[in-house]
């Protein structure tokens, strides 16, 4: 591996919390905020992100010395589009149910910037054995994260999980935190914590 | 400079030429799993908004495909797909017919975004069950804060609370179609 002192472990455990993409990094905020109303949708969202994420990220450190600097973009957005398309058609033809509820953000995992992001940064230098630690350290961190606003918003929104209500009539269900405003509630409020706990580690 | 474009055209038509075999392959896998997903759908829907139908053959009708819905092989109904704006998105629902396309036997909502909790509840029992009877000879109308014993007006069905404009959309919806194609059943009737 050419100048990276970094250990193999690190390469997967920053993308968990030091980095985690959408808590940290704020990426990928669109299918964050759009489809963690329950906790199924954050997982199946994360599932088909992060199998674009580690096949992207091989296959562009695989082929990184082969593209020209110039079109690198171009070449890495034809290698995603591709996976997407790929995930949108299983994704409609396994799990049909999953696959409307997710609607248009499969498709728009295209345009998610942790999988650019990733590719760019991170694939495009490094080898493939380290593009794949990477790929799957940033896959749990929005899976982490998605699962935790899929639960919170699920909870607190219907009164249940996975569809089935714990305490029934007896606690009315906050409808705002399955609706767009209780995504920024929660998304805030997550970060927030990070940021919190993050500044209480350096003080100390 | 010529050979630097001549290698970058080659790199990038190179990928997008693996990126196509690589789709082509998973659609032809994928294809027929999603048509029949649709299909299932499509007959689940027809078979619940026309309670009781053994069979169904499509038929057109004013430019419209409908579903003739059959019991024991006698004409029971019409399934009829229709589509429209709601609150935020399309509605899709499926209407059910009777025989004679004057009255509703069901409905089904096919498709809706509309708001959880306030908007949404016009794909549950409560507002569904509404349809199942109404006289539709005329034009279907929703009817808002009517007192408990206030009867309704033939095609009238209570509105949601909360929710006016998703209930006017459905009857609007069903209005539209019914007009299109009530002419062409009451004339002749397909069977």
């Amino acid at each position: 591996m050419p100048r990276q002192p970094v250990p193999l472990r690190q390469e997967f455990l920053k993308g968990l919390w030091d980095e985690n993409p959408t808590l940290v990094q704020v990426l990928g905020m669109c299918p964050t905020l759009a489809v963690t109303n329950s906790i199924v949708n954050g997982f199946a969202m994360a599932m088909a992100t992060g199998f674009v994420l580690i096949c992207s990220n091989v296959v562009v450190s695989l082929v990184r010395k082969l593209i020209p600097n110039q079109v690198r973009m171009g070449a890495y957005m034809i290698i995603i589009a591709a996976f997407v398309t790929i995930a949108d058609m299983v994704l409609a033809a396994q799990y049909p149910d999953i696959s409307r509820a997710l609607g248009p953000y499969v498709p728009l995992i295209v345009v998610n910037c942790i999988i650019l992001g990733r590719a760019e940064a991170f694939a495009s230098k490094n080898g493939v054995g380290r593009s794949l630690l990477d790929a799957l350290g940033n896959s749990c961190g929005f899976l982490v994260s998605l699962l935790v606003l899929g639960t919170v918003r699920e909870l607190i929104g219907t009164g249940g999980l996975f569809g089935h209500v714990f305490w029934g009539e007896t606690v009315h269900p906050w409808l705002v935190m399955i609706l767009p405003a209780g995504a920024f509630l929660t998304l805030g409020s997550a970060m927030g914590l990070i940021n919190h706990l993050v500044a209480r580690r350096e003080a100390a | 400079m010529m050979k630097t474009i001549i290698r970058l055209v080659i790199v990038l038509g190179l990928t997008s030429m693996v990126a196509a075999a690589a789709l082509a392959e998973v659609y032809t896998y994928t294809q027929p799993r999603i048509a029949r997903h649709r299909q299932e759908a499509l007959e689940r829907a027809i078979f619940t908004v026309l309670p009781g139908v053994t069979s169904y053959r499509d038929t057109a009708v004013a430019g419209r495909t409908i579903y003739a819905g059959y019991r024991d092989g006698a004409l029971a109904g019409y399934a009829v797909p229709a589509a429209g704006g709601g609150f935020q998105g399309t509605i899709g629902l499926m209407c059910g017919l009777s025989a004679h396309a004057d009255t509703m036997v069901g409905l089904t909502v096919l498709e809706s975004v509309e708001t959880p909790g306030l908007g949404d509840k016009i794909t549950k029992g409560p507002f569904i069950r509404q349809f199942a009877g109404l006289n539709v000879a005329g034009d279907a109308s929703y009817v808002k804060n009517r007192r408990p014993n206030t009867p309704l007006a033939p095609g009238q069905i209570d509105a949601i609370t909360g929710a006016t404009i998703s209930s006017a959309a459905v009857t609007r919806i069903i209005n539209g179609v019914l007009a299109d194609i009530r002419p062409a059943l009451t004339a002749e009737e397909v069977r």
